[in-house]
């Protein structure tokens, strides 16, 4: 019988201990990672477009490479968050929080480089906001016709 | 004793979801079978397959992305414990034309079925 009273009192002080203390295991994915041997069988130049499509499936992005040349990028992402939030009443309407996460991953890709023939120049695995340092806008037509 | 674990039980879990979010229509893999590089051109894609979600200029040359977006969410309130998954798949297609707007590449990939309800520990490699 003093068991079961220290499970109540315990249940009862959880059930109190909710609205200032929250733990979370939240995770999230978005798409999906490609199979490995099918990018390593990936030459690192001198394919047309068409393999790399077929190879890996639609691109996350495309962008223009050097006015004529092409960048494709694949994306995948699984994060895994665990956060705990201790909120604590200090005064009447104000009260204090503190918060803790552990992100584990960033979003990882693979980025692809090709000419002006769209032929593959290179391609590099790794984190996205690493390879692909910035964005630019699109080329204006007489950066177009420039020889 | 069984309804004391049955009191400790609903008190335990006061809530839970699912929810499922899609955006734009799944892209059919029949319409995907009609292009045909160096002949099809990109109205008639656009007549097949609608407008699309993104347009990107390639010099003179342009791509055009189709996307339909799956998702699924599932999450577990335990008092102060909470547990949530959220997984995002896609269908997705890149058409890329030439100079004169014909199609000259496409690249499908069609995963949006493949979004699953599950909880942060859950394996999702199938």
């Amino acid at each position: 019988m003093i068991a079961l009273e220290r499970v109540l009192v315990a249940a009862l002080i959880v059930a109190g201990a909710s609205s200032c203390i929250t733990f979370q295991w939240n995770r999230s994915r978005e798409h999906r990672d490609f199979d490995r041997a099918t990018l390593e069988s990936l030459p690192k130049s001198g394919v047309g477009l068409d393999r790399c499509l077929s190879a890996m499936g639609a691109p996350t992005y495309v962008w223009e490479n050097e006015v004529h040349g092409l960048v494709l990028a694949w994306s995948w992402s699984d994060d895994r968050t665990f956060s705990g939030t201790v909120s604590i009443p200090v005064y009447r309407s104000q009260s204090a929080s503190l918060q803790y996460a552990d992100v584990r991953d960033r979003q990882h890709g693979v980025v692809a480089w090709f000419d002006e023939n769209w032929q593959l120049e290179d391609w590099r695995e790794g984190y996205l906001n690493e390879l692909v340092t910035q964005a630019r806008r699109p080329a204006t037509l007489d950066e177009i016709d420039a020889p | 004793m069984k309804r004391v674990a049955l009191l400790l039980a609903v008190l335990l879990t006061p809530g839970c979801f699912l929810s499922r979010t899609y955006v734009n229509a799944p892209i059919e893999e029949a319409s995907i079978a009609q292009l045909r590089p160096g002949q099809t051109t990109a109205a008639q894609v656009v007549a097949l397959l609608g407008a699309p979600t993104e347009v990107v200029q390639l010099g003179r040359r342009s791509a055009y992305r189709y996307e339909h977006d799956q998702q699924k969410r599932a999450g577990l309130f335990l008092i102060v414990v909470v547990f949530s998954n959220n997984d995002n798949q896609a269908d997705r297609t890149w058409v890329f034309f030439d100079e004169n707007d014909v199609l000259s590449h496409v690249g499908t990939t069609l995963e949006a079925d493949t979004a699953q309800y599950a909880m942060p520990w859950s394996d999702l490699s199938e």
